[in-house]
């Protein structure tokens, strides 16, 4: 969340709060997040309440979310800047009807949620249906070339019509034409193809499925992540029982806005950025001055949270730190109990105080700790190769029953995927331990920076539990 | 704290000029031992950057409450970065702590911090307690420091970014870009057309925000200017530092070169100025180890190292041909591949060198020229206001005429060929006379008006397996379309081809909504990207000019933001100096998806 830095920092004094509104759009119009963030902070709440009567109460958050999304994507193309918060309103009010319809439709296929299973069940890896893409691409190449073109544009690059009409030397309302006739699948009066797949490229309007627009759903979780913050910190903390146990509640939420608002994002690499950059608008919203005193002292925050989850480990192959290339369910081989974490060398910050307290969790183990193998992660294996990894496992005096492992990218996105640890980039990496009992596929998802002690709890526990299962 | 530097810089001189003084009564054992001008600096530095207290032991600490650390994993550096701006990582924030912030007050109301002093910083160090006595986070390390050890440390964290940084003024801060004599001309062409456009408008912003007033102060003119070094390498030092002197500038944003770069390299990293993505495909031999200087990746010598790594998986002896252009990268390549080779007992190395002359140039411009055509998307020409044609259209493109392609005349413009026997090395006694060596044949020119050299060889296509570099055809989708050879790969330090057209495509609307003429994309994206990061870099800097924090933003915008098409793989992290750490390997025949990516 690069755009935090300049939040962070800023003075109490400077705010934009004094500009009306058009000032604040010709700003936003000219790249300026901050200034687009104010204009959120001022008429979100108008958005909300046009959304909410449209769609219903729980769904005016998704809705807004997009609107507010689309508008920052189209704000160049707005003509009078004195009526952004009417024209704010409206993008909301049909993306809100849209949003009713669909759901009305998918009411039907709705099972209810039971509460009670959640805490074995949850997954918190992202369902990305893959084997649609081909069928896409498909579809796409049945349509003729300037349809196909302008759905590929607008769709999975997010450009706005204006542009690809001046690009394409067409008009406007051209460039939509396509763009409606192409989704519909109809073709010109030319029988050169045979019938597209018209039904399911409508589905474009909702977006293409995850993959195509070369982003990964971690942004976008960033994105939802800090707009509830903007709502209210304390939904960010999950419910703690009196066993200290958290109730997997932040994951199960966050999955579902997750599933639904994604599809409307852009598509483009200027896209990628301004999710990045939006979700950083409203903490600048809900704290204009971040970097005071209150800050360093967080109110002693719960310092982890553990939820139970099943992980499908995927069968990859891996690299360890001795350059071997192995099987990634054989090094996690479920006879023994496992404690698996993602770090990358080059970290500051949060990996190397994870992985000196795996390191500390396995002395305070002792000869016990011995049964318990540990498995450290790369999150970057471009730059941690097998001789880096060596290196990094010297410097903490890494023992016997602790392999470090790296491998092509693909496999290490792949294993992080089914870990639900994703995280879109190397800076938005969260401190994540995995525990696993020996002949069980159950883990244990540690979150947060817990200390030596409540690892090597965790540990005994697992270690137990294999002792129990034999 | 909204210092200009010139104030900020005589507030520190005065800090520590009153250090001596009035310091810590902590320190008094180790102050006044020391000269006035306070050697304490450099162990105070030892142990911020590296964890190494004055007496050569590795710093202890204990973190979480029961996690003891040392050395490297325990310096400030860590997570407080080099330049004391502190970091932001997950949901983690960790405070700047550099002097100047530090020691001064921070927020109002019931955000206030009061002004650390040295105090209440050995307080915060060694028992964890803010200056308002709240307890800081448990990640931040509680330290055991002896007195002289905290006051070697508090009098860096006074000095700590309180340079003024070169080339900021009040209202503008100053670009250079470096062009040595040996760049390609289009290469250069394309670049200044990008930056001169991005630099246009920066200002065009600049002067909007200004208007409005609110962050004025912040933002300053964008003021580029270029270097064009002349003569030979051994001068290029002199002429830097002469101009350098003259105007000094606070970073390097992007550059063109040909195949030497070591002097602007020796120079960014001696005068401690950041230098971003200077378009090379011969780095130096220290790209990636340094600090001061970011590079896309190794160029060729990338290249190089992930075909010897491919060559070198298999243990079977092999003879491998190099096809060697005369001059420029290809020939670069082909020497870091055979240095990489030699080693190889059972590996022998032929190089055929080729002379593709000016003429045989101009005929892959056009062929290129034709696909181009074809495809009929260059913006910017008149022609591009028309839609693009259909596929069929595009089928039965017409080239006009003398502009298509000849085959035959590229194959004619190869005269001289040869065997480069000083490269020859015997097949090594042990291997077999029975067991033929698998032929591997690297291509270092592009292989359509190569292929002539391999004549005398065996067979039409005389190899088992081939490569052809990718950086000699600039990564352009059509020269690769042209050179697709059987049984050979193309060893691809980019975006993956069936990637790049879409990704292309959303460079050229920024380069045509601008009005910027077509060139060489590689390059004018290279450029766009070096512009692009240190816009945003800046951004997040906001007042605080510093060049350390400049590079540590530049490493926080660079790993998670896709704005290239050529380098959809952005992955700074920390300290790296890379962008591209790999290479894909992507087979001519068959789907591009299919390719491999290795990091050698």
């Amino acid at each position: 969340m690069a755009a935090r830095l300049a939040t962070v920092r800023r003075e109490p004094e400077d705010d934009y709060g004094q500009l009306a509104d058009d000032g604040l759009v010709v700003l936003a119009k000219d790249g300026d997040h901050e200034a687009f963030g104010e204009l959120v902070r001022r008429h979100r709440r108008m958005a909300l309440r046009t959304a909410a009567s449209v769609a219903g109460q729980d769904r005016a958050e998704d809705v807004v979310q997009d609107a507010l999304i689309l508008s920052f994507q189209a704000l160049p193309t707005l003509q009078d800047s004195r009526r952004f918060p009417q024209w704010l309103g409206t993008i909301a009010r049909f993306r809100a009807l849209r949003v009713a319809r669909v759901e009305g439709r998918r009411a039907n296929r709705r099972v209810p949620f039971d509460e009670a299973r959640v805490e074995e069940t949850v997954s918190c890896a992202e369902e990305v249906d893959e084997t649609e893409l081909p069928r896409l691409e498909a579809a796409l190449s049945r349509i003729p070339g300037p349809f196909e073109q302008v759905l590929r544009l607008h769709f999975f690059e997010g450009v706005p019509h204006q542009v690809i009409a001046e690009r394409l030397g067409v008009s406007l309302s051209t460039s939509k034409w396509r763009c409606f006739r192409g989704k519909r699948g109809d073709r010109p009066r030319v029988r050169q193809r045979p019938r597209p797949a018209g039904p399911f490229l409508h589905e474009l309007s909702r977006g293409p499925p995850e993959g195509l627009c070369g982003r990964g759903p971690a942004n976008f979780r960033r994105a939802c992540d800090s707009l509830e913050l903007a709502e209210g910190a304390g939904r960010l903390e999950p419910d703690r029982d009196a066993a200290g146990h958290v109730a997997p509640v932040e994951d199960r939420k966050g999955g579902q806005v997750n599933s639904r608002s994604r599809s409307i994002l852009p598509r483009s690499a200027g896209g990628l950025l301004l999710v990045a950059s939006l979700a950083a608008l409203p903490l600048l919203a809900i704290k204009p001055s971040g970097a005071t005193g209150a800050t360093d002292q967080p109110p002693a925050p719960p310092r982890f949270s553990r939820v139970v989850t099943r992980v499908d480990v995927p069968s990859v192959a891996v690299v360890d730190q001795d350059g071997r290339t192995v099987s990634l369910p054989e090094v996690l081989d479920s006879r023994e109990p496992v404690v698996v974490n993602f770090f990358f060398a080059s970290c500051g910050s949060i990996c190397p105080v994870m992985t000196a307290t795996l390191s500390r969790m396995r002395e305070e183990l002792g000869r016990q700790g011995r049964s318990v193998k540990t498995v450290s992660i790369t999150i970057d294996p471009d730059q941690d190769t097998s001789d880096v990894l060596k290196a990094y496992a010297k410097r903490f005096s890494a023992g016997p029953g602790w392999t470090f492992l790296t491998g092509e990218p693909a496999a290490i996105a792949s294993v992080q995927k089914a870990f639900g640890a994703e995280t879109g980039g190397k800076f938005n990496h969260r401190a994540l331990f995995f525990f696993r009992a020996a002949r069980s596929d159950s883990w244990v998802r540690v979150e947060g920076l817990a200390g030596a002690s409540d690892l090597a709890a965790e540990a005994r526990g697992v270690m137990a539990a294999a002792v129990a299962g034999r | 704290m909204s210092h200009a530097p010139s104030s900020r810089a005589k507030r520190t001189a005065r800090a520590l000029a009153l250090i001596a003084a009035a310091l810590i009564p902590l320190a008094i054992v180790a102050s006044p031992r020391l000269p006035a001008d306070s050697p304490a600096r450099p162990a105070g530095e030892e142990l911020y950057r590296r964890g190494v207290l004055p007496s050569g032991v590795p710093l202890r600490a204990t973190v979480l409450g029961d996690v003891p650390i040392e050395g490297t994993s325990a310096a400030c550096t860590t997570c407080h970065q080099r330049s004391g701006m502190g970091s932001v990582e997950g949901r983690l924030w960790v405070p700047p702590v550099a002097g100047r912030v530090l020691f001064a007050t921070r927020g109002s109301g019931q955000r206030l911090r009061p002004a650390y002093d040295d105090v209440a910083l050995a307080r915060a160090l060694r028992d964890g307690v803010d200056v308002a006595g709240r307890p800081l986070d448990p990640l931040m390390p509680r330290y055991d420091l002896g007195s002289a050890e905290l006051g070697a440390l508090t009098a860096y964290l006074h000095g700590l970014g309180s340079e003024a940084a070169p080339g900021v003024t009040a209202s503008e801060i100053r670009f250079a870009t470096i062009v040595t004599p040996d760049a390609d001309p289009a290469g250069r062409r394309a670049m200044s057309d990008v930056l001169e456009t991005f630099f246009r408008n920066k200002a065009v912003q600049v002067r909007a925000i200004a208007k409005f007033g609110t962050y004025h102060d912040t933002f300053r003119r964008w003021v580029l200017s270029t270097w064009e070094l002349s003569g030979p390498s051994s001068t290029w030092r002199a002429q830097l530092e002469e101009r350098y002197a003259k105007e000094p500038v606070f970073a390097i944003v992007s550059g063109i070169g040909g195949t030497e770069w070591t002097p602007v390299h020796d120079f960014c990293e001696t005068r401690r100025i950041p230098c971003l993505l200077p378009n090379v495909d011969v780095a130096p031999a220290s790209a990636g180890k340094s600090y001061y200087s970011l590079y896309v990746s190794r160029g060729v010598a990338l290249e190089a190292a992930a075909v010897a790594a491919e060559i070198a998986s298999d243990p079977a002896p092999a003879r491998v041909i190099q096809v060697v252009p005369t001059c420029g990268p290809g020939l670069a390549g082909a020497d870091a591949l055979r240095t990489a080779l030699a080693v190889r007992k059972n590996v022998e190395i032929v190089n055929k060198i080729v002379v593709p002359g000016v003429l045989a140039r101009k005929t892959l411009a056009a062929h290129k020229d034709g696909l181009r055509r074809a495809m009929n998307a260059r913006p910017g020409s008149g022609r591009s206001r028309k839609p693009m044609p259909t596929r069929r259209a595009r089928k039965h493109h017409r080239f006009p005429a003398g502009r298509r392609p000849d085959r035959r005349q590229g194959v004619a413009l190869v005269p001289l060929t040869k065997n480069d026997s000083l490269c020859r090395r015997p097949a090594a006694a042990g291997a077999s006379v029975s067991v033929r060596p698998r032929r591997i044949v690297v291509f270092w020119t592009p292989p359509t008006l190569a292929r002539s050299a391999l004549e005398g060889e065996e067979g039409e296509d005389p190899w088992d397996r081939a490569f052809v570099s990718s950086t000699v055809l600039d990564g352009e989708p059509a020269a690769i379309a042209a050179s697709a050879l059987p049984r050979s790969e193309l060893v691809h330090p980019f975006t993956r081809p069936d990637e790049l057209g879409r990704r292309l495509a959303n460079l050229e609307i920024w380069l045509h909504a601008r009005g910027v003429p077509a060139g060489l994309r590689r390059i004018q994206d290279q450029t766009l990207l070096a512009c692009t990061l240190t816009g945003d870099a800046l951004m997040h800097e906001f007042r605080d000019f510093d060049r350390d924090y400049f590079l540590e933003l530049v490493d926080h915008v660079g790993s998670n933001q896709t704005v290239s098409a050529f380098h959809s793989r952005l992955s700074f992290g920390p300290g790296q100096r890379l962008l591209e750490k790999g290479c894909w390997l992507v087979p001519a025949e068959g789907d591009a998806r299919a390719a491999r990516w290795v990091t050698p």
